[in-house]
């Protein structure tokens, strides 16, 4: 079988604090294919942000990543130098950040700043890489780029920033696209519109995604494929009717039950019990466990691994559901 | 800026002790400036001698065991001096202090409250004030008052409150937008209610930051101004007098012009020291990040 | 340009500080007890000749309303009066005016080329003896009276080492190896203290640059050091940096005052403490417009600097 574009084979990256060691990712294994979406989802704080920066290799301090491998094309990312994941980031690797604000610096010109990325990357001339800049802004929907191209990243609206976040993402082709959390700043009117632009962009650059969010209703619309995230392990993994309509996670499940929906109208809105544990000090086994209306000795005793219970669909629990 | 409510009472000055205690170095720094203050109230208690008493043919005595700091040019000891010299900056910064304080706090209060003309009116005023280096201001102001050690509490509680009035004027615009001073307005408190209860307590953390740089200040301005000769007059002690005289004898009488000199240094580096951590124990949510 | 504009705009509220500053300023004089005459002649009785001419020329018989628009309209064309010893006003501030901003530019450069690298380090460094040393020696800096760092400086250089002169001012125009090692005690004294404070805000203004979500979006666009980031990191560090250095240099003006003394640097600092002392109100009045000018330019080029750097302030 060919291997996919990455494969991240039982990633580990733990923290080191003084309070003691926080295991962010515990033993993460996904795969993501050639012009393939796949989402990471999962509740704030379930390793989901830090499972996409480990895969840049910008894992922040007191960060380390302590074990497994990420390949990528073939090779681990884990064992490259310093310079060669440079030439990775952005070129083959692209990452949109959550808030756009933050990622554009606010004293330059934001072309310069499509520009420098297509410079650094590509190697183009000045006039080049600003035809190219101008040509990006267009295609991502910014009216008049030659002016707008001269303005500072304070004169565009949120919306607007975050298309300019896509194309210096996309500006150098990148195989692989990691959008963590790219519409949750954002006004909802524009979000469907901003995931509209980057799968629209994708789907023409023959892009894969790795799409991080927290909210599952976003997911079913967008992504081939779902990895579901909790407290540092992919607890369910599935194509994304699978995980919609045969779901096997009790979590999940709760997930699911929780997108309010016209039904609920009128009535109190789900919510899954309990809260996050501990990060660093997890409970036995299943992690979940003390959350589950479902959870039984074995789950307190031995924490279950992932196995395929379908085709394209596999599942950490003891007591996954079956029909 | 803190916008959640205070702690008040004496809970909250042993939570308040609890923070600065982590700080560390600022806790340091508190102990040496109030040692400083300690020294400067016991001074009749704890000096050998006389601090105008002139001994004539004591003249220039270098440290020894009678006199730890020496003698200066009209044979008064040196350790006594510098201790009733914390006396002196002391309490001019305190008065000063006070000064900026009374007419600062009360400006800026009503200038962030009630907003549009009186704030444009107070603001305009104070940038007036602001126009002026410091050290100018408070010298224009010892030209039309008269020197000593008083008008230059004076001069410089002048000059210093401009700077009150503008940081609690910022202070009360954010802490006019919250909540519970729509709550209070909402239960029909008056306004000068509201404002001696309720904003007045809730913005008052800067100020008390920059209460600790103002007293510091004060100290050096007093210092530098006696040096200048236009503050603190003979034969009373103040470090910057001391300074000025020790300068003229720097090479025969080095102890003269030395001994005050580090008094103050410890005592600025004291409050300094305390006012830093001040910013962070006020303040919690600045915390650095490691 | 938007700049312009902004300057334009600036400028114009000024307007009303400048005068409120020459109302101040004209007030000092009639605050005095004996008011204006008095202060003109402190120093010998005037003939009532001479105190007709006066009177005729600053209008002393109308109101003070008036009183002021006459002396204002004098000071505007550049006659600021005469000293109670003779010489016109003006022509002593012009005198001693280079000499107080010879030593002004050389207290900033000692500052900026200490303060700034030993910031810088202490970031890069963060957390780590070598930020601590660095924090701690700017602290210093910025504790210890200047004063007394003076007397100690010349204590230590002039008198025991014999190194450097304890006074006086040499031009650079005529020697300059003179002029400078008269102006080493005196740049450092102050210096150092600038320095701290320059220190201490580069320190803090680069690790947050260092630490911030734009610097980070560069690492994660795989762009290099030295060509890519470090412009990032400077162009938004410097802002809050070059904002520093323009206040430091205006309070800069009241401390160099006792500088000037102590070094009897023939500045304008020394003169206004001179014409203190010897009651020369006129002198008093000239060189503290002269003074409050200076120090109202110096924050208005800070603002403008600052609008032209950071340029969310030009577009509003």
């Amino acid at each position: 079988m060919v291997e996919a574009l990455l494969e991240v084979k039982d990633l580990k990256t733990h923290f080191f604090m003084e309070r003691g060691v926080l295991k962010a990712v515990d033993g993460v294994s996904f795969s993501v294919g050639e012009k393939e979406t796949f989402g990471l989802v999962g509740e704030s704080g379930c390793g989901k942000t830090v499972t996409s920066l480990s895969i840049m290799r910008r894992v922040p301090y007191p960060g380390k990543i302590t074990g497994g491998e990420i390949r990528f094309m073939g090779e681990n990312l884990l064992e490259k130098t310093d310079l060669e994941m440079r030439r990775i980031r952005g070129k083959e690797i692209a990452y949109i950040m959550q808030d756009p604000l933050t990622a554009l610096d606010p004293v330059f010109r934001v072309g310069l700043q499509l520009d420098e990325t297509v410079t650094a990357h590509l190697g183009l001339g000045s006039g080049e890489a600003r035809e190219r800049t101008l040509s990006l802004l267009d295609k991502v929907g910014i009216p008049s780029a030659k002016e707008r191209a001269k303005d500072y990243q304070h004169q565009f609206s949120g919306g607007m920033r975050q298309r300019i976040v896509i194309s210096i993402a996309l500006s150098c082709n990148p195989k692989l696209l990691i959008a963590d959390e790219p519409t949750t700043n954002l006004d909802v009117t524009i979000q469907a519109q901003i995931l509209g632009l980057i799968k629209q962009m994708n789907t023409e650059f023959g892009t894969s995604m790795i799409l991080i969010t927290h909210h599952l209703g976003l997911v079913a619309e967008t992504v081939d494929r779902v990895g579901v995230m909790y407290a540092g392990d992919l607890v369910e993994l599935a194509d994304t009717k699978s995980l919609f309509h045969d779901t096997k996670h009790p979590y999940t499940l709760g997930l699911l039950k929780c997108i309010p929906r016209k039904e609920y109208r009128g009535v109190r809105l789900p919510t899954i019990g309990g809260t996050l544990p501990n990060p660093v000090d997890p409970p036995m086994g299943c992690k979940f466990h003390p959350r589950c209306p479902f959870a039984t000795d074995e789950c307190l005793r031995e924490k279950p691994r992932l196995e395929k219970v379908g085709r394209e669909h596999e599942v950490a629990c003891h007591h996954h559901f079956t029909d | 800026m803190n916008s959640g409510k205070r702690q008040t009472g004496s809970r909250g000055l042993r939570l308040f002790f609890h923070r600065l205690r982590r700080q560390g170095v600022p806790y340091f720094g508190f102990w040496m400036a109030v040692i400083m203050i300690l020294i400067g109230l016991a001074a009749p208690i704890i000096t050998p001698y006389d601090p105008t008493q002139m001994v004539s043919n004591n003249t220039f005595q270098p440290p020894s065991f009678q006199h730890p700091f020496g003698t200066d040019d009209l044979g008064r000891d040196v350790l006594t001096r510098t201790i009733y010299g914390a006396r002196i900056s002391l309490s001019v910064a305190t008065i000063a202090l006070s000064i900026a304080l009374i007419l600062g706090v009360p400006l800026g209060l009503i200038s962030g409250y009630f907003g549009r003309y009186v704030d444009a009116a107070i603001m305009r005023f104070a940038d007036i004030l602001l126009a002026f280096p410091d050290v100018l201001l408070a010298l224009l102001i010892i030209v039309i008052i008269g020197r000593g050690a008083t008008n230059v509490a004076i001069a410089i509680g002048i000059a210093w409150t401009p700077h009150y009035a503008r940081l609690m004027r910022g202070s009360v615009l954010t802490v006019k937008e919250q909540e519970y001073v729509e709550a209070a307005r909402a239960i029909g408190q008056t306004s000068p209610s509201i404002l001696r209860r309720v904003i007045l307590p809730n913005s008052i953390a800067p100020v008390v930051v920059m209460a600790t740089m103002t007293i510091s200040h004060g100290i050096l301005a007093e210092a530098a101004l006696s040096f200048l000769g236009l503050g603190t007059m003979p034969p009373d002690p103040s470090w910057g007098l001391m300074m000025n005289t020790g300068r003229l004898f720097l090479r025969s009488a080095p102890w003269i012009a030395i001994f005050p000199g580090i008094f103050c240094a410890i005592t600025v580096l004291g409050l300094a020291l305390f006012g830093d951590g001040l910013n962070d124990v006020m303040n919690p949510k600045l915390r650095r990040e490691g | 340009m938007a700049l312009l504009s902004y300057l334009a705009k600036r400028i114009l509220t000024s307007v009303v500080v400048l005068l409120g500053i020459s109302v101040i300023i004209f007030m000092t004089i009639h605050f005095l007890p004996g008011g204006p005459v008095e202060a003109f002649f402190s120093l010998t009785q005037p003939t009532p000749e001479q105190v007709r001419l006066l009177t005729e020329k600053y209008g002393l018989d109308k109101p003070l309303f008036v009183q002021y628009i006459t002396w204002l309209g004098l000071v505007l064309r550049g006659d600021f009066g005469h000293s109670v010893y003779g010489p016109a006003v003006l022509s002593l501030i012009a005198e001693r005016l280079p000499a107080t901003l010879y030593l002004t530019i050389a207290v900033m450069l000692v500052a900026m080329a200490t303060g700034i690298p030993l910031g810088v380090l202490a970031a890069v460094k963060r957390n780590t003896w070598i930020d601590r040393l660095a924090v701690s020696i700017s602290m210093l800096g910025t504790t210890i009276p200047y004063f007394f760092t003076a007397i100690v400086l010349i204590l230590v250089f002039s008198l025991y080492l014999d190194f450097l002169p304890s006074s006086g001012y040499a031009s650079p125009l005529q020697n300059l190896s003179d002029s400078l090692r008269h102006l080493i005690l005196p740049a450092v004294s102050i210096g150092i203290l600038y320095a701290g404070t320059i220190s201490r805000i580069t320190r803090g203004s680069m690790i947050e640059v260092l630490q911030s979500g734009h610097i980070e979006f560069l690492h994660l666009k795989g762009l290099p050091d030295r060509q890519a980031i470090f412009p990032h990191a400077v162009k938004n560090a410097i802002i809050p940096i070059l904002t520093v250095i323009g206040l430091s240099t205006g309070q800069l003006l009241g401390g160099i005052v006792i500088i000037e003394q102590i070094f009897q640097w023939p500045g304008i600092g020394n003169l206004l403490l001179f014409s203190i002392f010897r009651r020369d109100y006129p002198l008093v009045q000239g060189v503290t417009l002269v003074y409050a000018l200076v120090f109202f330019v110096i924050n208005l080029v800070t603002d403008v600097m600052y609008a032209f750097l950071n340029p969310r302030i030009r577009y509003d």
